[in-house]
């Protein structure tokens, strides 16, 4: 009932000109930055991360938020129009999705997908209305045992899952907490690992990110030559036989998606293979998946969206983000004095509520926009690389720098896209490294709680079941990627990805 | 051989990195046994992000030198920087470089026209269309940022 109350409440502010309007803004930049191959909804957070300032806390999430959902739509567009998928979410969506182009059935795979992820956005946020509030309530019992257990569960999970290389996420990891480390310590107000006056409060989020995403984004974009065409799409309505089918893929993907991205460190990319698969395997004609079959097309792409509006329950009821751009929406949420976790729904209910209900009112404006202007989209795509390229790097100076006013962070933002340019070149994770960063000090604090409650022993751990379930499950994590490091054997690679 | 031995590079860095964070741990040390008489201080999960990066190092460097041993005389699968292709993101990271050099000195409207002139003529060697476009993009930005969101850049040379 509480739940409902809120969510009304939440609506009436939703709807209110300056919510829908960024709701819808955010919608139409996250939809373009999908439909781009080259710039994912993490890096466009990041550049606008700073330029949010100008609007009031709610708008500002509200838009954040839209462009990050908004990405898993437009995602899939390019997939099937010229087989480049948008975000890589979208990659698998290319197997069939382009086959369904090349028979002339371009048009229905764009509606199915656009209706595909509307369902998969709904029901997830549904989910998220219902389960975040009763976790968030349930977290209030959590002590430093407990935090310090839950973010241990979410980094051994996203090192497990952040590729084929376990190994090279623990390290992006352990470097991402090393970084949360520069600055005053926060429990004595001790500096550490400054060496500059200005890194005293430490490495700014803003610049970290837009040099981690954004510009090493660009400098991968100028590596490429590829040039693609747009042929005519045709009608978008599907026949009944493709729309029933569509459908009820749409809603398994929708179920493997809501409960998969729950896990922190589950990929929406992963989760969008893995209701293909299963799409396949429960197929009776599993040999015609890759050759246009709608049911390939449908699940991924609900499975996609699903994945990560569910995110957004971790994210909320316990503070842990689950992916990259989650972990900025996680910093734009401190920027403005906001604390995600079991007090959001207590302190700051009216702001819960109302990004909730702009959640369902973004992804009934994504459908919409993504139904009748695909062909736009399609066309935008299309930009030329050197009016994008420059375009992406003067935001992202302008927005490491309005941070805080300081030319050192533009300097910040340039050592660290060198750095990200490197890591994915060389194939190691982001994604770990970014939230080691984010949830460092949650790791630090907790730690050395629970060592003083204990006389500098953690066995303070062993007499509480939550943080023994969640260290145990961490380790059954990291083991899982262990035995299939070893299984798979070492020089595994996994394969470059854009976050 | 280029990726193992950029392999090895990225061993000893962690290594650096833990020698780093091992003299800062000795300090902090130091300074709590003298504060707080020895308790848990900013040092204790400092030592215990030492330990684990001097572990992560070493096994980094294992588990490239196994890779590499087992695949001697194969085509490696790993993939690396390619040379060929690395003068183009070398030259974003120094236009953005530039960029910042420039700010303090020329302010934000002459060093944006220099900035987006410079990075087009990446892409394209016709000069008139760079300074056309260069121009354009900088009064853009500076009308957008510096005079409507009223962002504080420097002032530079030309507005003293």
């Amino acid at each position: 009932m509480v739940e409902i109350e809120g969510l009304i409440s939440g609506f009436g502010h939703a709807i209110s000109p300056l919510n829908l309007s960024v709701a819808l803004l955010g919608a139409v930049v996250g939809t373009l930055v999908g439909v781009l191959p080259g710039l994912g909804p993490a890096t466009t957070m990041a550049i606008l991360l700073p330029l949010t300032v100008y609007l009031p806390p709610t708008a500002a999430v509200i838009m954040l938020a839209g462009i990050y959902y908004g990405a898993m739509y437009g995602g899939s567009t390019t997939s099937i129009l010229v087989n480049v998928p948008g975000e890589v979410s979208s990659v698998v969506t290319c197997l069939d999705g382009y086959q369904m182009k090349l028979r002339g059935r371009a048009g229905p795979a764009l509606a199915i997908c656009a209706v595909g992820s509307f369902i998969g956005g709904t029901i997830a946020t549904a989910m998220l209305s219902l389960l975040a509030p009763p976790l968030a309530q349930f977290a209030l019992r959590f002590g430093a045992p407990e935090y310090l257990g839950l973010a241990f569960f979410a980094l051994a999970s996203i090192i497990g899952l952040a590729g084929d290389s376990p190994l090279k996420g623990a390290i992006a990891g352990i470097i991402g907490i090393v970084l949360s480390m520069v600055g005053w310590d926060p429990l004595s107000s001790v500096s550490r690992l400054t060496f500059h006056p200005a890194f005293l409060s430490g490495l700014d989020v803003v610049p970290v990110f837009i040099g981690l995403f954004g510009i090493s984004e660009v400098a991968i974009l100028m590596e490429q030559t590829t040039i693609a065409t747009i042929d005519k799409i045709g009608s978008l309505f599907p026949s009944r036989d493709e729309a029933r089918k569509g459908l009820t893929s749409s809603l398994r993907g929708t179920v493997i998606g809501s409960i998969l991205g729950l896990i922190p460190g589950m990929v929406v990319a992963a989760t969008a293979f893995l209701a293909y698969d299963f799409e396949k395997k429960i197929s009776k004609t599993p040999q015609k998946f890759g050759t246009g079959m709608i049911e390939g097309v449908a699940a991924p792409e609900s499975a996609n969206n699903a994945t990560a509006v569910a995110g957004m329950v971790p994210l909320m009821s316990l503070g842990i983000p689950t992916s990259p751009a989650l972990a900025i929406l996680l910093a734009a949420f401190m920027i403005y004095g906001l604390e995600p976790g079991p007090m959001l729904f207590m302190r700051d209910a009216d702001f819960a509520w109302t990004v909730i209900a702009s959640m369902y009112i973004g992804n009934f404006a994504c459908l919409i926009l993504n139904l009748p202007l695909v062909g736009l989209w399609a066309k935008l795509a299309l930009i030329p690389r050197r009016i994008m390229a420059p375009l992406i790097l003067g935001i992202c100076v302008v927005g490491a720098y309005s941070a805080r006013n300081l030319i050192l962070d533009i300097w910040v933002a340039i050592v660290f896209g060198i750095f990200g340019y490197y890591m994915r070149k060389r194939d190691w994770p982001q994604t770990p490294l970014v939230l080691g960063y984010i949830l460092g000090p949650l790791f630090e604090s907790s730690f050395r709680q629970t060592l003083s409650m204990g006389d500098n022993a953690l066995v303070l751990l062993a007499q509480r079941p939550i943080a023994v379930v969640l260290i145990l499950l961490g380790c059954t994590a990291i083991a899982f990627s262990m035995w299939r490091m070893l299984s798979s054997g070492p020089n595994s690679e996994p394969k470059d990805a854009k976050i | 051989l280029l990726s193992y031995l950029l392999d090895i590079f990225e061993a000893v860095l962690l290594a650096v990195i833990g020698v780093v964070l091992y003299k800062e741990h000795l300090r902090l040390s130091k300074y709590f046994a003298s504060q707080i008489g020895g308790g848990v201080g900013s040092d204790v999960f400092m030592l215990t992000i030492v330990i684990t990066v001097f572990v992560a190092a070493a096994a980094h460097f294992m588990v490239r030198t196994m890779v590499r041993l087992r695949n001697r005389g194969k085509t490696s699968v790993a993939s690396t920087l390619d040379w060929r292709t690395l003068y183009r993101p070398i030259l974003v990271f120094a236009c953005v470089a530039a960029y910042a050099v420039l700010i303090p000195i020329t302010g934000y409207l002459a060093s944006s026209i220099f900035f987006f002139a410079l990075f087009s003529r990446l892409d394209s060697k016709r000069l008139l269309s760079n300074v056309v476009y260069g121009v354009g993009m900088g009064v853009s930005f500076y009308l957008v940022f510096e005079l409507l969101f009223e962002t504080p850049f420097p002032r530079g040379v030309f507005f003293p």
